[in-house]
């Protein structure tokens, strides 16, 4: 392999950029020059078929139910959170907590929190391995992804919730979901910070009060059980151990 | 905008974005948050007057979605490289390029923005220094120097990637 930084770019090519949009519709001109160009015609072709590949395989009508969905997520999350942004103080924070944490977890073995069923699952995916399962207090560590499904026994609303040392509260999903197994949107890569962390899944037949919820999580990061009042929802929570590789 | 064009967009770019975005994060699951953070966005804000390429301008959003997620997640290789050499279209274009990408999309985060804009258009658009000079506004003689060191962070993460001692 070629270790220069030497664009692969014949002379009189133009940019791939312009390749690439040309590819896509733009840059008609380029027509003549990609048609009898050794090195702009096979990349334009494989664009285009790569294109369609990608398009049969993602189709756009799913994809634009992914953002509405995310959307509503997000905005759920951004009345909750604010502008807030302590990122720093929070690594400081749960660096701290996660000695004092990491001794309470020694001293003092928890029952399985998973408050009901297991509808609610986590997913840890390590590298190149495949995904898996995450059980109660499993170690995992920075760089890890983790990823989200939740089988609901019939339409609803639910919300995920991550709660973490620092008892930040954040919003990982909200939406109306229908009856079944699904795989929620998005991933978290666990960052490098180290202590305990809490997912929580909210399930009800009528619309959560999400921010009501979260509010009843943040001082719960340590406790062995997580406690939350909301009538008749499902409450399903994992917790993981983040430490250094 | 309309939901029907944004379909559209999404149709006639969407592969093209999620591969730009692949190379920038070095991971799937990211880019794909990714994006869908770009067509949120676009979404929400619509294409600015004046803009002569779409892709030109989806890029751009894109970087800064990934820009913006890489910070917020605050990790550098969440995927091995050889994962990604294998994700679908990561050898478009030439041999090596997938890898070339790959090693581009890691040493980012060390620079400045200009530096790192300079970076993207030369290594993932395929610019001269003179088109990213015409582009930026910089002189070609900055644009050479930011290249430059930009270069310098590249044989130094590939050397490390691929074993070999200086």
């Amino acid at each position: 392999m070629n270790p220069e930084l030497i664009p692969i770019r014949g002379d009189g090519c133009p940019s791939r950029v312009r390749l690439e949009a040309h590819s896509a519709g733009e840059e008609p001109t380029l027509g003549a020059h990609v048609g009898l160009c050794a090195h702009c015609g096979p990349y334009v072709a494989s664009l285009r078929a790569n294109t369609g590949a990608y398009v049969k395989a993602h189709p756009p009508e799913l994809f634009l139910g992914q953002l509405s969905r995310r959307n509503q997520a997000t905005e759920e999350a951004g009345r909750l959170v604010g502008g807030a942004r302590r990122w720093w103080a929070g690594v400081l924070a749960v660096g701290v907590a996660a000695a004092v944490v990491a001794v309470v977890l020694v001293r003092e073995p928890v029952p399985d929190s998973r408050l009901k069923g297991d509808a609610f699952q986590v997913f840890l995916k390590r590298g190149a391995a495949e995904p898996t399962p995450v059980r109660m207090d499993q170690s995992v560590e920075p760089g890890d992804q983790l990823r989200f499904s939740y089988r609901a026994p019939v339409a609803g609303w639910l919300a995920v919730f991550e709660l973490d040392g620092t008892e930040r509260v954040e919003v990982r999903a909200s939406a109306e979901v229908s009856a079944g197994a699904a795989v929620l949107p998005g991933a978290i890569a666990l960052d490098d910070s180290a202590g305990p962390e809490w997912f929580v899944a909210v399930f009800a037949t009528t619309p959560l009060d999400v921010e009501g919820l979260a509010a009843q999580l943040r001082g719960q990061a340590r406790t062995p059980r997580l406690k939350l009042q909301c009538g008749q929802c499902k409450v399903e929570a994992v917790r993981v151990v983040k430490g250094a590789p | 905008m309309e939901r029907s064009e944004l379909a559209e967009l999404y149709t006639r770019y969407g592969y093209l974005v999620h591969q730009r975005c692949s190379a920038l994060l070095r991971n799937d699951a990211d880019a794909a948050d990714a994006l869908q953070d770009t067509f949120c966005r676009v979404q929400k804000y619509g294409k600015p007057p004046g803009v002569n390429s779409t892709l030109a301008w989806l890029y751009s959003v894109a970087s800064n979605c990934c820009f913006d997620g890489a910070r917020k997640r605050n990790r550098e290789r969440p995927q091995a490289e050889e994962v990604l050499a294998r994700a679908p279209g990561a050898h478009v274009g030439a041999a090596g390029d997938g890898d070339r990408r790959a090693v581009v999309g890691a040493i980012l985060g060390q620079f400045d923005a200009q530096t790192r804009e300079m970076g993207v258009l030369h290594h993932l658009d395929g610019m001269t220094q003179e088109e990213i000079a015409a582009q930026t506004g910089f002189s070609r003689k900055t644009v050479g120097k930011k290249l430059a060191l930009f270069e310098q962070a590249f044989k130094k993460h590939w050397n490390k990637a691929n074993g070999v001692t200086s």
